[in-house]
């Protein structure tokens, strides 16, 4: 299966950036973040711990901290081909609608990663 | 923006007027509508599990979602059944505690995301939300009080009828001169809910269906008596 979700590698700044609009926050417990067919109710950039891209139980890809997906097919309202599970103790910035427009507002472009500058 | 889902407006909502933000107008609601998140979850999909950070609310639009938690014995209770026109995760809207509970949909659900940075916003610009909201932490208030006194002063019989009685409420439909509860739960859910064992819900049962208070097809449940049943279940209903 081709994974269509658009993925950013993003630096250090953009972290630093990120956690002024936002709070990152740890999940204690494994859970689906995003079902298959469903679209995220945010982007998430992964600071500390793994989330795995699922189809047919089978992991297709696994996510490492540093990574930014899912602000694209919110904003796009675009449906998952995958569930994406988060693993115990994972820390990520949730970047939900709200935060997404605050960013695109504040920030310029060149301060944002690819994805953003899409949707400027 | 493009999209590839059909969005369900709020102006469409199967449970329009039952919800918190029902009595916004014009612009206002359409301007939730284009905010929102709407997903479909399957029976059995989680939408949010206990010790996890929430970051806004879920507006229930149609089906019916259970919500548990486990103890520090490792056993789960339903403390809730929500269905159309609830909310969940209203609680996180005004403070900072993790999820004490885990939302499951029982069967299939039609579920609108709203983020929490979006719902202040509405409740500082719209005193129709946030009193809806007051009112809600009220009754879900007013809920809890309930429950925790039918566990110290109600017996399991008085219990299982209470819990039949309040299906008939959010659930219960006139079907031929009976109540047709329009929810399909599980005997280990039923006994969940009131805190006991499936054995002896069954057991209860069965002596509600002798006393002529229930009848039961497959597994729908239908209350055929239900003065009788507010007398057993020991309220003033």
């Amino acid at each position: 299966m081709k994974n269509k979700l658009k993925i950013d590698k993003v630096t250090s700044y953009h972290v630093e950036a990120f956690q002024n609009f936002t709070k990152p926050c740890i999940y204690n417990s494994e859970s689906e973040l995003i079902y298959e067919g469903q679209i995220p109710h945010a982007g998430y950039l992964l600071l500390e711990g793994e989330i795995h891209f699922i189809k047919r139980k089978t992991i297709i890809q696994k996510i490492l901290p540093g990574t930014l997906f899912g602000v694209s097919e919110l904003m796009n309202r675009t449906p998952l081909k995958f569930t994406v599970k988060i693993l115990p103790n994972s820390k990520v910035c949730i970047l939900d609608r709200s935060t997404v427009y605050e960013l695109l507002e504040e920030l310029q472009s060149e301060e944002l990663p690819g994805t953003f500058q899409e949707l400027a | 923006m493009s999209r590839h889902n059909q969005h369900l407006e709020c102006e469409n909502c199967p449970s329009k007027g039952k919800g918190i933000f029902c009595e916004l107008e014009g612009l206002a609601l359409k301007d939730v509508s284009e905010h929102k998140v709407d997903n479909t979850y399957k029976k059995g999909q989680t939408l949010f599990v206990q010790g996890n950070p929430p970051f806004g609310m879920y507006c229930i639009s149609q089906g019916n979602i259970k919500v548990t938690q486990v103890g520090e014995d490792g056993k789960e209770s339903i403390v809730r059944i929500a269905t159309e026109g609830d909310v969940l995760g209203h609680r996180s809207i005004f403070t900072d505690q993790y999820y004490n509970a885990t939302a499951t949909a029982l069967d299939e659900t039609k579920v609108c995301f709203i983020d929490k940075k979006y719902i202040l916003k509405l409740v500082q610009e719209s005193p129709t939300v946030a009193a809806n909201l007051i009112a809600k932490l009220g009754r879900d208030l007013g809920a809890a009080e309930s429950r925790i006194s039918s566990f110290y002063q109600k017996n399991v019989r008085e219990r299982l009828a209470e819990l039949l009685l309040l299906l008939k409420e959010s659930h219960g439909v006139e079907e031929d001169g009976r109540i047709r509860l329009n929810i399909k739960l599980t005997r280990e859910e039923m006994a969940s809910i009131i805190g006991t064992a499936s054995e002896t819900l069954i057991r209860f049962m069965t002596e509600l269906k002798q006393e002529g208070f229930i009848e039961q097809e497959g597994k729908v449940i239908f209350i055929t008596d239900e003065k009788g049943l507010i007398e057993f279940a020991n309220i003033s209903y």
